[in-house]
């Protein structure tokens, strides 16, 4: 389950939210199993494109899953950030990890765990619904 | 004595990727013994039949095994005969039926006296108790180490507590509340004590003669028993006053087309089919329970409980939680910037089975400003050996991780 990419992605500091200025609170996503949470923040660059940040408690999991959709929504407006997650989400209950959740192939499909890095792709895809 | 009382338990034989299971998770739930599954596959196979009711020849051996461990439990608490003894699904249904019970004798301006250590099941129902009568709720001091601050405990701190509901022994820290200056303060002053005996029942010997309280609820799956039991052990007169839990089969008097009267005790709260297999098997658990020195095993517990956390202080970053004074059976630790969950899926590879998470207990990680721990939890079968493969499951771990 657990890979050195997983962990550099964890520990990758590049998303992680530090008070910078712009950025205003989008949403809590709470993982109520165990209660870790990761907050997402965002700033509009322009009128089409957005930044991400991320800053919680949370396993590596959730961590590194906090960095990637950071990391992939970079420079899409806020409706095609929403349609990314909406779409690989759905990949990811088909069964498909693709190259978004390939770091996280190492978890089975049926395991408890995957929670840990769905919540906050879900969390935010319900908070752009709202 | 170890060896016999392991080889009674087919689980602990067990492999977990490709290594023998290391079970340290009986503070969530406990393997079973032989004579369980034996006692349940039993009931299932050769005379499956409903209680109570049956008068064929299967039924009436399935009411009779149902109402033997009835007496066993009441043997196995020396629970005293103004105590019945009611099966419920296991001590968060037994708390939820005393605290919604006790509803119609709440008023508003009484207090509810909990304490921040206990497990949600002994939390939430009184919230909501509170919540419908109009009462209060009041929180024991606590110490830094979460053990109870006794010295705040005058007579006027009890002033308007009707009801006091406090947990047996923490299912974080393995600490063990003062029961019996608890018992006495809540005689003193005229107030239902409630105990969660969830964790504590399996632990140490209780002796409802001498540990006076309203109500003890427990788990059975926590005592080597069968899921979804429980066992409520509750003062007659207080029962006497509250509405039954549930409506129907087996737990009325008579039916009328407009109104219905009640069963008398114990049957009026064990209304519809009750988990007869589970009850059944519950026997067999408390018989195991008293085949063995419960005193001896609370000390081998103490022992290697004390022999784990030794060789946890020694890892660096690791901070262990709650007292090591009054506890048995349970360590719960942190670990600088490596979150539990990562490290239990980790330890489980060696085969370790160790609980993470915030162990329903929000109150007490927010005391220790945490948000979840690995907790390790012994039964009586758990070797220094064990011990050993833990800690050294954990530093291997920490390797990666950190």
């Amino acid at each position: 389950m657990y890979s050195l990419e997983l962990k550099q992605l964890a520990t990758d500091k590049t998303h992680v939210y530090a008070d910078e200025p712009g950025f205003e609170h989008l949403c809590s996503c709470r993982n109520r199993t165990c209660a870790d949470y990761v907050d997402i923040y965002v700033k509009r660059i322009d009128d089409h494109t957005v930044e991400m940040r991320h800053k919680g408690e949370g396993c590596m999991f959730s961590k590194a899953s906090a960095h990637v959709l950071c990391e992939r929504v970079k420079g899409m407006s806020m409706n095609d950030a929403k349609e990314y997650l909406v779409q690989n989400l759905e990949r990811l209950d088909n069964g498909e990890y693709g190259e978004v959740f390939a770091a996280f192939s190492g978890i089975p499909l049926d395991s408890s765990r995957t929670v840990c890095y769905r919540y906050v792709w879900a969390g935010c895809r319900d908070c752009f619904s709202e | 004595m170890n060896s016999d009382i392991r080889s009674q338990f087919p689980l602990l034989s067990e492999k977990v990727h490709d290594k023998q299971v290391v079970f340290l998770d009986n503070a969530s739930t406990t393997p079973k013994p032989q004579s369980v599954i034996d006692a349940v596959n039993d009931y299932y196979t050769h005379y499956c039949s409903n209680i109570h009711r049956s008068v064929y020849s299967f039924g009436e051996k399935a009411s009779k095994a149902y109402e033997d461990s009835r007496e066993v439990a009441r043997s196995f608490f020396s629970a005293p005969d103004d105590m019945t003894v009611l099966f419920t699904a296991g001590a968060t249904d037994g708390l939820n039926f005393v605290a919604r019970g006790l509803i119609p004798s709440l008023s508003e301006g009484d207090t509810i006296l909990l304490s921040p250590i206990d497990h949600h099941a002994n939390l939430v129902p009184w919230q909501i108790a509170a919540e419908k009568s109009g009462a209060n709720i009041k929180y024991i001091p606590i110490t830094e180490d979460s053990t109870f601050d006794m010295a705040a405990l005058d007579d006027s701190f009890f002033e308007g507590v009707k009801v006091c509901a406090i947990t047996g022994m923490s299912n974080v820290t393995g600490y063990l509340p003062p029961l019996e200056k608890i018992s006495a303060l809540c005689r003193k002053n005229n107030i239902i004590f409630v105990i969660d005996a969830a964790q504590l029942a399996s632990h140490a010997p209780v002796d409802l003669g001498n540990l006076s309280c309203d109500f003890f609820a427990t788990s059975v799956h926590k005592m080597y028993g069968p899921t979804g039991v429980g066992i409520l052990l509750a003062k007659t007169s207080l029962l006497e006053d509250m509405p039954p839990r549930l409506y129907g089969g087996g737990m009325i008097d008579h039916v009328g087309y407009e109104r219905s009267t009640w069963a008398t005790i114990p049957e009026r709260f064990e209304g519809g089919t009750p988990n007869i297999a589970g009850v059944i098997g519950t026997k067999y658990a408390l018989e195991f329970l008293m085949s063995i020195n419960r005193e001896s095993a609370k000390k081998h517990e103490v022992d290697i409980l004390s022999c784990l956390r030794s060789a946890l202080a020694n890892i660096d970053g690791i901070r262990l939680i709650g007292p090591d004074q009054d506890t048995c059976s349970v360590c719960s630790f942190l670990v600088e910037s490596v979150h539990a969950h990562d490290l239990g899926t980790l330890v489980d590879h060696s085969g370790v089975a160790m609980r993470t998470g915030h162990h329903c207990a929000q109150l007490l990680m927010r005391h220790f400003n945490a948000h979840s721990t690995s907790r390790l939890s012994f039964g009586v079968y758990n070797t220094f050996e064990e011990v050993d493969i833990a800690v050294k499951a954990i530093r291997d771990s920490l390797e990666f991780l950190r």
